[in-house]
């Protein structure tokens, strides 16, 4: 059956792949490396694509140029790439658990809860190791994530939803509070990091996000086959074999997991998680774990071309990523939700 | 013929002093009940008395407070969950339809306890939906996306994707439930062959009194959570069990083909027509 | 008027004197706390008019007063609002921070105090914030019922979150590219009501108190809603044009609240949910105690703000985030949407 896909079959094996979809998946990542490469060549100091690729395949390019693209654009980029399909993965799973194609994870509480701990990282300990950020960003987004499915235990996915929202802006009064009790100093601080900024990015930073991304989406893909059965309601998916509180438990720690630790390297990064697996919808139809990883690679895109569009728009003024995301972002959710009103 | 469950060879499904409540409530309260291999039980009883619940206990949905069901002869709560969903497979009632799946990658869900990591799809799957399909007589619809299907369609995607499972244990919540009177005939005429030719098992809730008295052949009454009635042929109903269990006084009449007795309520107020 | 009828007047005079008592001495209590220790002789002498030229008059009469005013006006046109969207939408969650009123009306705000077209008089900006709460909100309806014919609560929410997360973005954005409306605004956009001046009541109070008395006008129609809105229309309520006008007041009062004293959230949410019976039969007088009850809360949540962390002054919209946020979780939970 050729809409059915292929199908490789050998002793007890059997492999199905749909071509629609892996070829999608092969043009996303195509444009995507493209759009790495441009944007290493593009910024305050020009480097022409040429230089881009010698540089890549590690011929000899220079001083210069050469810290400017290893020291500053690449790890940059890998930030920017990583985040987004971290957010995108996070947002995509969420929605398609709590079958509301509204619900952000960076709305539900966890994104409060781990900007609040690292805001009051910042402000108290000024002189605190980059690195501890993280860690204390995980812990803030798990105790957030695990109060929100305390509070909604029993209840239904939106309820959890409501919940998360509630939760977020009582962290974010916290947050408030903290902020207004803040000398200003550290307040410009911690601001340019809340608006989603990769200034800071470094290569310890891309190390840890993408060990997160890696453990996460190896539990979130290996899942997806069971997770996808979710559409059809608990109780179906129940008696076809799925364990339940298994894997909601399982899915909500790998959520809580990337989007702290999106939040902890990169601040707060809106409309990613939302936008991503709503565009990877758009294309052919295909099961959960290629969806999924679509919503990956059009996170990364997303975010490399906002960052991209903050550094060439405002020259010499580069904007933090934030910003131009949500004036992406911003009336590409409006359209989608217009698109598909009828099925959120 | 019916035969009497308690002369068969061991059932596969018991229910062993089955208690179980949501909350403070209980809803089904020691309730003993064999089910007859490859023969169709329907589960009666009014509102709320809990057939739906038992029918979920039955498919391990809900835990047993006291009591336990026992699948092949052992507890199913103690069994893994797709050794379960190997051999008995369950249609809950009105599953949500999901958006943006064709019917046929519907049903071709039914197969996930076959399948795994490496194991996407085996011949054995595509046999066994093929099958589903077939029997159900949705093939021309297997394209469509499921959202598009009329209630009638639908449920014979469920109840194809419940066949794609390959289960000889199936149990039903109200099937028919939502249909038009042709439409519920051809699932209750799909649930008998699936007894009857293919070697089912199967167990459903019923709201039509008579239609599970055509087609069944056990017949289990529950009233306030306890079995009330078991009948092991439905020739056996009578107006005393049926008011019994419903408070509703009522005649019979025997079908003109099948000599099985219909119900009908007994007091008809006729207007126009006082006596 | 029948006895019973009569009897029900009486209580809800009681109940409304009651809670306006509650408000009065509420506004002393404010009047009385602050960073400056003043003799409660000197209160009498400024009420009595006896000193002219002190710095305790000063204080008293140009920075405490104005406030508690501005509070209170805020705090009963939020309570409002919040009542008439409720029975309006027939949706306990409905609230102007919630369903994106009050972020469009701070984006209308920022964006015509960093971009002035023309040099306005002061009395614009409250209808100019009732502009952009009435435009994002007029989004949110639009595309939450775009397929359904019916409110549905929690898609409400979700898309007043989505479209108050766009608006706050774009405030963001604005903020960063342009300093001088940061320094202007910073404490406004978290709702704060420090520093207002006669001249921002002076033109704001008229916007606020024509959405009171309109909304006064609209609640016999509003309740012929609570039957369900067959009912209401064979009852002969014209269920559209009434629910328009319910947003247009909304949005009125809302504009008039946050350009007063910025994004304030979830008192109206918690003013109707003090009194849980309110919802069966709307009427003026349910109305004027969720106003009054409003008032009440935005002052007792400003004495707070003021007095928690002595010296630091809270914006007032962090203390009511922290309140409200538990009463929303609580409601939810409860209902079990």
């Amino acid at each position: 059956m050729s809409s059915h896909g292929f199908v490789w079959r050998a002793a007890g094996f059997s492999l199905r792949f749909r071509p629609q979809a892996l070829l999608a998946n092969l043009w996303l990542l195509l444009a995507l490396v493209l759009a790495a490469v441009l944007s290493l060549g593009l910024g305050s100091h020009a480097i022409a694509p040429g230089t881009v690729l010698a540089w890549l395949s590690l011929g000899d390019i220079g001083w210069t140029p050469s810290v400017i693209l290893g020291q500053l654009r690449a790890p940059r980029l890998a930030l920017a790439m990583l985040s987004g399909a971290m957010l995108a993965l996070a947002g995509g799973l969420t929605q398609h658990v709590t079958r509301n194609g509204l619900a952000d994870p960076s709305l539900i509480g966890v994104k409060a809860g781990a900007a609040l701990c690292i805001v009051a990282l910042i402000l108290a300990f000024p002189a605190a190791p980059l690195g501890l950020r993280p860690v204390i960003g995980l812990a803030g987004g798990l105790a957030a994530g695990l109060a929100v499915g305390f509070l909604a235990r029993g209840t239904s996915p939106l309820t959890f939803v409501m919940i998360g929202f509630g939760l977020s802006w009582c962290l974010s009064s916290v947050l408030v509070v903290l902020l207004t009790s803040a000398d200003i100093r550290s307040l410009q601080r911690v601001m340019l990091w809340l608006a989603g900024s990769l200034e800071g990015a470094d290569w310890p930073g891309v190390q840890l996000a993408s060990l997160i991304l890696i453990v996460a989406s190896a539990i979130i893909l290996s899942l997806a086959r069971h997770a996808e059965l979710d559409d059809i309601g608990a109780e179906k998916a129940a008696t076809l074999g799925v364990r339940q509180a298994w894997l909601r438990s399982l899915c909500l720690c790998a959520v809580v997991l990337l989007v702290a630790g999106a939040v902890s390297v990169v601040g707060g990064l809106g409309f990613v998680g939302l936008i991503a697996p709503h565009l990877a919808r758009l294309l052919p139809r295909q099961s959960l774990r290629s969806r999924l990883v679509s919503a990956m690679l059009i996170g990364a895109l997303l975010v490399l071309s906002a960052d991209l569009a903050g550094a060439m728009l405002f020259l010499p003024i580069r904007l933090p990523v934030g910003i131009p995301l949500a004036m992406i972002g911003a009336p590409m959710l409006i359209l989608l939700l217009w698109l598909r009103r009828n099925r959120i | 013929m019916t035969g009497n469950a308690e002369h068969l060879p061991q059932p596969r499904l018991t229910a062993d002093k089955l208690s179980i409540g949501y909350g403070a409530k209980t809803v089904v309260e020691g309730i003993a009940l064999q089910i007859a291999n490859n023969q169709l039980t329907a589960l009666l009883g009014p509102n709320g008395s809990g057939k739906s619940t038992l029918l979920s206990a039955f498919a391990r949905l809900l835990p047993a407070r006291h009591g336990s069901v026992l699948l092949d002869g052992h507890d199913i709560a103690r069994q893994p969950t797709l050794q379960v969903a190997r051999r008995l497979g369950m249609l809950p009632q009105q599953p949500p339809v999901p958006e943006g799946i064709s019917t046929f990658d519907l049903v071709a869900r039914g197969r996930f306890p076959h399948q795994g990591f490496l194991r996407h799809w085996s011949r054995a799957d595509e046999a066994a939906v093929a099958d589903a399909i077939a029997l159900t007589g949705i093939a021309d619809l297997a394209e469509r996306p499921v959202e598009s299907l009329s209630g009638g369609q639908r449920q014979r995607v469920w109840i194809a994707m419940v066949l794609a499972q390959e289960t000889p244990l199936l149990l039903l919540d109200e099937p028919t439930t939502f249909l038009d009177v042709a439409h519920q005939v051809a699932i209750l005429d799909l649930l008998r062959d699936l007894v009857h030719k293919h070697g089912r098992t199967v167990v459903c809730v019923l709201h039509d009194l008579n239609m599970a008295l055509q087609y069944a052949d056990h017949l289990v009454f529950l009233k306030n959570g306890t079995v009330r009635h078991r009948l092991a042929d439905p020739a056996l109903c009578t107006c005393a069990i049926v008011e019994d269990v419903f408070d509703l006084a009522c005649v019979s009449v025997p079908h003109p083909q099948t000599g099985l007795p219909v119900f009908l309520p007994g007091t008809m107020a006729v207007p126009g027509h006082s006596a | 008027m029948t006895r019973a009828a009569a009897h029900a007047g009486h209580r809800w005079r009681n109940l409304l004197l009651c809670v306006f008592a509650v408000l009065i001495a509420l506004a002393v209590l404010h009047l009385l706390q602050g960073p400056r220790t003043i003799p409660l002789s000197s209160f009498i002498d400024v009420i009595a008019n006896r000193k002219h030229e002190d710095f305790d008059r000063f204080v008293i009469l140009f920075l405490r007063l104005p406030r508690i005013l501005a509070v209170a006006i805020a705090g009963a046109a939020l309570g409002a609002a919040g009542y008439l969207l409720q029975t309006a939408m027939r949706n306990r969650l409905g609230e102007p921070q919630i369903l994106g009123l009050n972020a469009g009306a701070s984006l209308a705000v920022v964006l015509l105090t960093t971009y002035p077209l023309f040099p306005m008089p002061d009395m614009v900006m409250p209808l100019v914030a009732s502009l952009g709460a009435g435009i994002v909100f007029g989004l949110v309806l639009m595309l939450s019922t775009v397929g359904t014919d019916r409110f549905d609560p929690a898609r409400m929410v979700f898309f007043g979150i989505a479209l108050s997360a766009l608006s706050h973005a774009i405030v963001s954005a604005i903020l960063i590219l342009d300093e001088d409306t940061l320094e202007q605004l910073r404490f406004w956009l978290v709702g704060d009501s420090a520093g207002v001046s006669y001249a921002a009541i002076v033109a704001t109070a008229p916007a606020a108190a024509l959405g009171l008395v309109l909304a006064c006008l609209l609640m016999p129609a509003l309740s012929a809603f609570t039957l369900g809105e067959t009912l209401a229309t064979t009852l002969g309520a014209s269920v559209r044009r009434t629910r328009l006008a319910a947003l247009a007041v909304t949005a009125l009062l809302c504009g008039a609240a946050v350009s007063l004293v910025g994004p304030i959230g979830f008192i109206g949410l918690m003013a109707p949910a003090l009194w849980p019976h309110l919802h069966h039969r709307p009427s003026v007088s349910a109305l004027l105690l969720v106003a009054l009850s409003g008032a009440a809360l935005l002052l007792a949540a400003d004495i707070l703000a003021v007095g928690l962390l002595a010296p630091i002054e809270l914006p007032t919209g962090a203390v009511t985030g922290l309140a409200g946020a538990p009463v929303f979780i609580w409601m939810v939970t409860r209902k079990r949407l």
